[in-house]
């Protein structure tokens, strides 16, 4: 057991993130010189405390996938810092990092793409372990497989099977079995359960809920469905084209949007209740998102903005705490 | 008795395979009425999409084959109709959207030219008259900019507005049934409420009756006049949409209801779920498919498939219990 002692800050937030930018160089010409950038994710700073779930929304393309993945040092972050045990995931790299990506796991939207199609599941599963040189011995890690595999609902004797053989549901519960085999403290979700049926979704949070519970996970969710997140996550984080535009207490955001993007997106959420559903008030807003490699002037979200104002087309507004730790990025509450 | 729009009775599906046979949809009885919005919800699997492709044979055959059963369009029996009539009643009277609007799309086909195609082949409209029209129809989609993109290719567009260029195509000859196949799926949510939005419009400007195939269960609420809940290739229970989301009558419906979190659900309380796994459609014992994941479960249902039948008025459902369910 290799570095897991390593002390935490004083405060009690597992990860820290400073002013993280994921640009993408466009190239042109014979040279292939850059021209521009894709701002993906353009300056976020926020904290995910031990043991909390921190939800993530946003349209597609607004660079929430991105965001998480440089998290996970997947992509290089072009500026910005990421504290994770006491260590700038954004200046390590080599073996360095590989031994602090153990305790970082990743579970990914599509479970019929996420598991290779010819590994059977128990070497699936297995392997982290083998990567890192987990529990000593071969017959050890495969012990600690089968546990796993009891772990998310399935039976050991499932381990010499294929991916093929299992449906979405019980793929799904493979990657997360996958994902624990490290003994990680953060997982990322990568919209874990959009692909699945609605009586299935609700066995993977469960089971997600469970393992956070018993292992003291911290999670950061990304999903679309936002009734589902609310449900899930201590907190969400709204991100308009790689920007966070509001974070709150997820019973905050629902109750109280104050960002005209947030307000935008939830009143678009379908209610299960024919009742509530026909009172519903859409706000609908107009035009697409914009270009990340060529972001409005001023606030990123004044060209659809119901409620535009001058100083939105020139100033662009930062997260300001509005109380409770409820957090907007807007001119309407200077 | 006023005749109804749509009526199917008895519509039995099977896929004939090499490990056997499949029975996708097992006699499933029900009807439209003009202008209304009928939603079919279930799992993956459950044959909704396939009880409907079966309407107007759109099923790979083989392996499969609508064995029984009739459809009855505006009089007329579907299933006894020769290929050129279906042919002329497919994208003129009835008009599909599917769920990706990527894969029904050609890539190499103007996306304008995609849907005058069915203008000239039902309306017998000349190249010009169906480009004129076909205008008009982007821009009753709402596709800004309509004359300019008519020439432009379907990877040019959002996967939102491709959708709308299917609606575009579906409506084009004005149909009487709007079939929709999980079309908002896959969408932002942003994006698939403008999609809602322009389908309520259209139902109310040029009158259309619609069935609604999904398994979301928001998306019905606001969206549907009658629920059928379809199981193992059978309806379970039937209804008008605030019934069902007041009251489920069939062990499965409530199972479904209660899997999603409500608008105030806490943070700290657990979904319910459904143990256990729909059936395998290769053989339908006689007893009541939904039998092992029930927890209602008595003797008689394992000896005993129930049929739909008539709980109060308006509804139905497939369960020897149905009386006692959400009292």
């Amino acid at each position: 057991m290799r570095d897991t002692n390593i002390l935490q800050s004083e405060t009690d937030s597992l990860i820290e993130v400073k002013n993280l930018k994921t640009y993408f160089p466009i190239t042109s010409g014979l040279l292939k010189r850059k021209v521009n950038d894709v701002k993906a994710v353009d300056g976020l700073s926020f904290k995910i405390n031990r043991g909390e779930t921190l939800g993530l929304v946003g349209e597609s393309g607004c660079g929430k996938t991105v965001a998480a993945r440089t998290l996970l040092k997947i992509y290089e972050p072009t500026d910005g810092e990421i504290w994770f045990q006491g260590k700038n995931l954004a200046n390590i790299k080599g073996r360095e990092l590989s031994r602090i990506r153990r305790h970082m796991q990743v579970i990914f939207q599509n479970p019929y793409s996420s598991l290779d199609p010819r590994m059977p599941v128990g070497k699936i599963i297995a392997e982290p372990m083998e990567v890192h040189r987990l529990y000593g011995s071969s017959k050890k890690r495969k012990e600690r497989m089968e546990e796993y595999l009891t772990l998310v609902g399935l039976s050991p004797y499932f381990a010499e099977r294929f991916p093929f053989e299992f449906s979405g549901g019980q793929r799904q519960r493979i990657a997360i079995a996958r994902a624990l085999a490290t003994q990680p403290d953060f997982i990322v979700c990568d919209d874990p359960i959009s692909a699945l049926d609605v009586s299935i979704q609700a066995q993977i949070v469960n089971l997600l809920q469970d393992l956070q519970e018993e292992f003291g996970l911290t999670y950061l969710f990304i999903a679309h469905d936002l009734i589902m997140l609310r449900h899930i996550c201590d907190r969400i984080a709204i991100m308009y084209l790689g920007k966070f535009v509001e974070i709150s207490p997820s019973r905050d955001i629902y109750d109280n949007p104050l960002h005209p993007y947030t307000q935008a997106l939830l009143s678009a959420v379908p209610i299960p209740d024919p009742k509530l559903e026909a009172k519903r008030e859409r706000i609908a807003l107009k035009g697409g998102l914009p270009d990340p490699a060529n972001p409005p002037m001023g606030c990123n979200f004044s060209t659809r903005c119901p409620q535009v104002m001058d100083i939105c087309h020139e100033v662009d507004p930062i997260l300001e705490d509005r109380g409770n730790g409820h957090e907007v990025a807007c001119h309407l509450y200077r | 008795m006023a005749s109804h729009l749509l009526e199917v009775k008895g519509l039995e599906t099977r896929f004939f395979t090499v490990e056997g046979t499949v029975h996708a949809v097992n006699g499933i009885s029900y009807h439209l009425d003009e202008g209304e919005t009928l939603a079919i919800v279930g799992e993956s699997g459950c044959g909704k999409t396939v009880g409907v492709l079966s309407l107007i044979k759109l099923i790979p055959d083989p392996p499969g084959k609508v064995t029984g059963g009739e459809v009855i369009f505006e009089g007329l029996d579907l299933t006894k109709l020769k290929r050129h009539q279906l042919e002329n009643v497919r994208g003129n009277k009835i008009g599909m959207v599917f769920q990706d609007p990527t894969m029904s799309l050609t890539p190499v086909m103007p996306v304008g030219r995609q849907i005058a195609e069915t203008l000239i082949r039902h309306k017998k409209l000349g190249e010009k008259a169906a480009k004129e029209k076909t205008i008009e129809l982007m821009e009753l989609v709402n596709i800004p900019q309509a004359a300019q993109r008519y020439g432009d290719y379907p990877h040019q567009f959002s996967g939102g507005v491709r959708q709308r260029i299917m609606i575009a195509i579906a409506i084009s000859c004005m149909p009487k049934l709007l079939i929709a196949d999980e079309p908002t799926t896959g969408l932002d949510v942003t994006i698939a409420a403008g999609l809602l939005d322009l389908v309520k419009g259209l139902r109310e400007t040029i009158g259309l009756s619609m069935i609604w195939i999904t398994h979301d269960l928001a998306v019905v609420a606001g969206l549907a006049d009658r629920v059928i809940v379809m199981y193992a290739g059978q309806i379970v229970e039937e209804g008008k949409v605030t019934d069902i989301y007041e009251t489920a009558k069939h062990p499965y419906t409530e199972g479904l209801l209660s899997s999603i979190p409500s608008v105030d659900s806490d943070h700290d309380s657990r979904l319910k779920t459904i143990g256990g796994m729909p059936p395998d459609l290769l053989e339908i014992p006689n007893q009541c498919s939904f039998a092992p994941r029930c927890k209602y479960v008595i003797d008689k249902c394992w000896n005993e498939q129930p049929s739909l039948m008539t709980v109060m008025a308006g509804r139905k459902s497939a369960c020897w219990l149905a009386e006692k369910i959400g009292d």
